[in-house]
């Protein structure tokens, strides 16, 4: 079951369109990632499907039921603002409590949830101070128990980490990712932080110019990008773009116009030219040898190498001087990888699968 | 030189700034001296030492039934800004709309356009459509001149509070009105203060309409005093000019401990 069902929305503004046709569900208990740049239309699609505004063409349904003409203080949904948006001039139990307070709710009653939920965010002895008194991971803790206090039908993160630096909102994604699983909550999560998203999230959109790029699990989309702009959204990858020409058994080659050839296993796309994408981790590099130029090898010079801790960098240059992006785990002890330096001539070679066909839109 | 000192030009800036003081302050406390003068005229330099005049004056009905009244007019005229004030403000810092500018520099006109000409625009109006009630018209009057203020005071405490916590009120099931008196109101209350406490000596101390639309049984304190000056002689007028200052002071004090006035000023 679609606990959020978004049908060919579209918002204009003036003559511009910041979102155009805009299709998806959010299955329950799941979260979803609306994952893209600034601009892209991903926070006006979330901001319609709370209702703070209203969509030029489509409907939006929550649960089943549609909501498009129900305004937003009757939709029941909860939802996280970037900056948490607490009320200054009252205390976290208040804070907490509102929600309730405009559900009718007895006010000694709702103060007595607002225990509860304090406690479930680990902030049971919080309730007395202000606002302004709390760090922002516990800010972000009070706004998330004010949204869940409520039952929501859904839960709305607008670029909920953004605010936190980068220990703290690692530590608040594995805890908001728990207790999402744990209540069971359908999520709508706004980000442009890849990591994010696919630490969070059991669907993404990835969302550009006011339109879905691409649909599908994490695993789907950095391992199966459909588009240049995905390919390099999430992730990082290098590009190729040639001409399908020979036909062997069982696969094709691509053959680039620096001389460059592409092998693929399978049948070959319909188009003659096409762009390869090809993720930096997917590349062994070793001393070059010499010999024949084979498919899926490149002679190649490193240009600057980036060590970063967990992974390693390496800028290499095609002799067309095009870049090619490497990048290699640092888990293993001494190896060919070792010796190189910046002016080092290497062989680089990855396997047909690694080839990806993506639409070229940039 | 410690952080924060002002150096060479110190000397010559405190000097400067005395200066100022002096030539603003000497004005209010001319008057102040004469009220306790023991002579049954004005004389300066004041002369003895008494409170006599301010006795006379607090029982004085010349005195203190305009001065009700005044009370009661820029009462009256403070919550009709408000009412008014508000729900502009808001319109204008929340939304845009095409025309806004216009919008903003009409409400604010009053401030710029002469009160002389407003007064009689307001008496040719109600003349015109048989409004006889002159505190009626008076209270239309001064909220008129008096809306700027509470606009720009409630506009700039709007700007400085952050709109994503009406949206989040909203979220929790807060309706229009709920989310403005349980969330924007108390937060813009340095704002609805000062403005309310604008409009109050704005209307206090107003002539220029008062004098087209009052009648004898509606005198405004400010016509009153312009009275009482041509047939009073004795201190009693300067004790009545010190209790005003008095009460200017009582205000500005009032504001800075509530709002600070640094902030309620902020436009």
């Amino acid at each position: 079951m679609m606990d959020i069902e978004v049908t060919n929305v579209a918002k204009r503004y003036g003559t511009s369109l910041a979102v155009s046709d805009v299709s998806f569900g959010v299955e329950q208990g799941h979260v979803l990632s609306l994952l893209g740049p600034s601009g892209c239309g991903k926070t006006t699609v979330m901001r319609m499907i709370a209702g703070l505004i209203a969509p030029s063409a489509g409907s939006i349904a929550i649960k089943g039921k549609p909501v498009t003409q129900i305004p937003v203080h009757k939709r029941n949904v909860g939802m996280l603002f970037q900056n948490y948006a607490l009320f200054p001039h009252l205390d976290v139990a208040h804070n907490i409590a509102f929600g309730l307070e405009m559900r009718k709710v007895p006010k000694a009653e709702a103060l007595k949830k607002a225990e509860a939920v304090l406690a479930m965010v680990r902030l049971e002895a919080f309730g007395a101070r202000y606002p302004h008194q709390l760090s922002g991971g516990q800010q972000q803790r009070v706004a998330l128990a004010r949204a869940l206090v409520i039952e929501p039908s859904v839960l709305l993160l607008d670029e909920p980490f953004g605010a936190l630096d980068k220990k703290l909102r690692e530590n608040m994604q594995l805890e908001m990712r728990q207790l999402q699983q744990r209540l069971g909550i359908t999520t709508l999560m706004v980000t442009h932080d890849q990591d994010e998203a696919l630490t969070l999230s059991d669907r993404i959109a990835v969302m550009r110019a006011g339109v879905i790029e691409q649909f599908g699990t994490p695993t789907e989309i950095y391992e199966r990008p459909v588009s240049r702009f995905v390919a390099s959204f999430i992730g990082t990858s290098n590009f190729f773009t040639g001409r399908v020409t020979a036909k062997v058994n069982g696969g094709y080659t691509v053959e680039c116009p620096d001389g460059v050839r592409l092998g693929f296993n399978g049948t070959p796309p319909a188009e003659a030219s096409v762009t390869v994408a090809l993720r930096p981790e997917g590349i062994q590099v070793s001393p070059d040898a010499g010999g024949d130029p084979a498919p899926n090898r490149m002679r190649t010079t490193v240009e600057q190498i980036v060590y970063r801790g967990l992974s390693t960098h390496y800028y290499l240059r095609r002799p067309t001087g095009e870049p090619l992006v490497v990048v290699r785990q640092n888990d293993s002890g001494a190896d060919v990888f070792a010796g190189l330096q910046p002016g080092s001539a290497v062989l680089a070679s990855w396997a047909a699968e690694r080839n990806l066909i993506v639409r070229d839109d940039a | 030189m410690h952080e924060g000192g002002l150096g060479k030009g110190a000397i010559l800036l405190y000097s400067v700034t005395g200066v100022i003081t002096f030539f603003l302050l000497v004005p209010l406390l001319f008057p102040i001296a004469l009220s306790f003068s023991d002579t049954p005229f004005v004389v300066f330099p004041p002369k003895g030492f008494t409170l006599q005049w301010y006795w006379k004056v607090i029982n004085e009905p010349d005195f203190t039934t305009p001065f009700m009244f005044s009370v009661q007019l820029g009462v009256f005229a403070a919550i009709g800004a408000l009412l008014i004030g508000t729900p502009t403000a808001m319109g204008l810092t929340r939304y845009s709309f095409p025309g806004r500018g216009v919008v903003q520099g009409l409400v604010l006109s009053p401030l710029v356009f002469p009160m002389l000409v407003t007064g009689i625009a307001l008496l040719r109006l109600f003349t015109s459509i048989n409004s006889n009630s002159s505190l009626t018209n008076l209270v239309i009057g001064h909220t008129l001149v008096t809306v700027p203020y509470v606009i720009r005071t409630v506009s700039a405490s709007l700007l400085l509070i952050d709109p994503s916590t009406e949206d989040a009120a909203r979220t929790l099931g807060a309706n229009t009105w709920m989310t403005f008196w349980r969330v924007t109101r108390p937060q813009i209350v340095p704002g609805l203060f000062a403005g309310g406490i604008f409009a109050f000596v704005t209307s206090f101390d107003n002539y220029s309409i008062s004098m087209w639309l009052a009648d004898a049984e509606h005198f405004p304190m400010p016509m009153a005093m312009f009275a009482l000056i041509s047939r009073m002689f004795d201190p009693g007028i300067a004790a009545i000019a010190s209790l005003m200052i008095l009460m200017s002071i009582v205000i500005v004090v009032v504001l800075e401990r509530l709002t600070g006035l640094q902030r309620a000023m902020s436009v």
